[in-house]
């Protein structure tokens, strides 16, 4: 069936195809980070991601005290294409302990 | 992996944009702004030309605009309506230029087939 689909891996992003249909984390720039199932990819790194949590990170320090406080706003997509040159890392999601 | 068909398009994820010409999405930008509208047009390097938009900021306060001409290279996401088989989209977009092409050259030669699905890229 399979005859065009080379299943070993010999690049880098051989190792993104093995994610296909798998939920990912994906780090991008801007402080944000994106968690969701991977339908396509291609060599530029767009992708297209299903059922996205979209995770920012901002930081904001307190004008008296000077502590950082670390905000993060989160918003759901259900369809998505994310253009590649966003893109810092992609991974298989992270456990959080 | 795959060889995608002639077209660079079909090589990268540009062409389901591409595919989706004609419909309503919401593409935001580097710049945090959002354009809501019809896409009327996307090339190669994915510059888009969107009509009848909507443009918001972060605070939202929204600006109607006709006519959107969008660098690629600006583009964070593209939200793709859910309704829709985008995979369908493609494949009509890739058979309608197959056509056209053929056509061009006298009616001679026929569509090429369906890719075999493959994984990822070219």
């Amino acid at each position: 069936m399979a005859t065009e689909e080379d299943s070993a891996v010999k690049e880098p992003l051989d190792l993104i195809r093995l994610s296909l249909d798998e939920r990912i984390y994906v780090k991008l720039r801007s402080d944000r980070e994106l968690r969701g199932k991977l339908h396509a990819y291609d060599q530029h790194l767009n992708m297209i991601l299903g059922e996205v949590e979209e995770v920012v990170t901002s930081v904001e320090i307190d004008d008296e005290t000077y502590e950082e406080i670390v905000r993060t706003s989160k918003r759901n997509v259900p369809y998505l294409f994310v253009r590649g040159d966003g893109v810092i890392l992609v991974s298989p999601p992270l456990r959080t302990s | 992996m795959g060889k995608r068909g002639q077209r660079a398009s079909e090589r990268t994820l540009v062409c389901v944009i591409q595919a989706l010409v004609g419909l309503e999405l919401l593409v935001e930008l580097r710049n945090d702004l959002s354009v809501r509208g019809v896409l009327d047009d996307c090339d190669n390097a994915s510059n888009v030309i969107i009509k009848d938009a909507t443009v918001e900021d972060v605070e939202g306060v929204q600006r109607q605009l006709p006519l959107v001409f969008l660098r690629g290279s600006n583009i964070r996401f593209v939200h793709i309506p859910d309704n829709v088989d985008v995979m369908q989209l493609v494949e009509d977009r890739r058979l309608m230029l197959d056509k056209a092409a053929t056509a061009y050259m006298g009616g001679k030669g026929a569509p090429a087939p369906k890719p075999v699905p493959g994984a990822g890229t070219a």
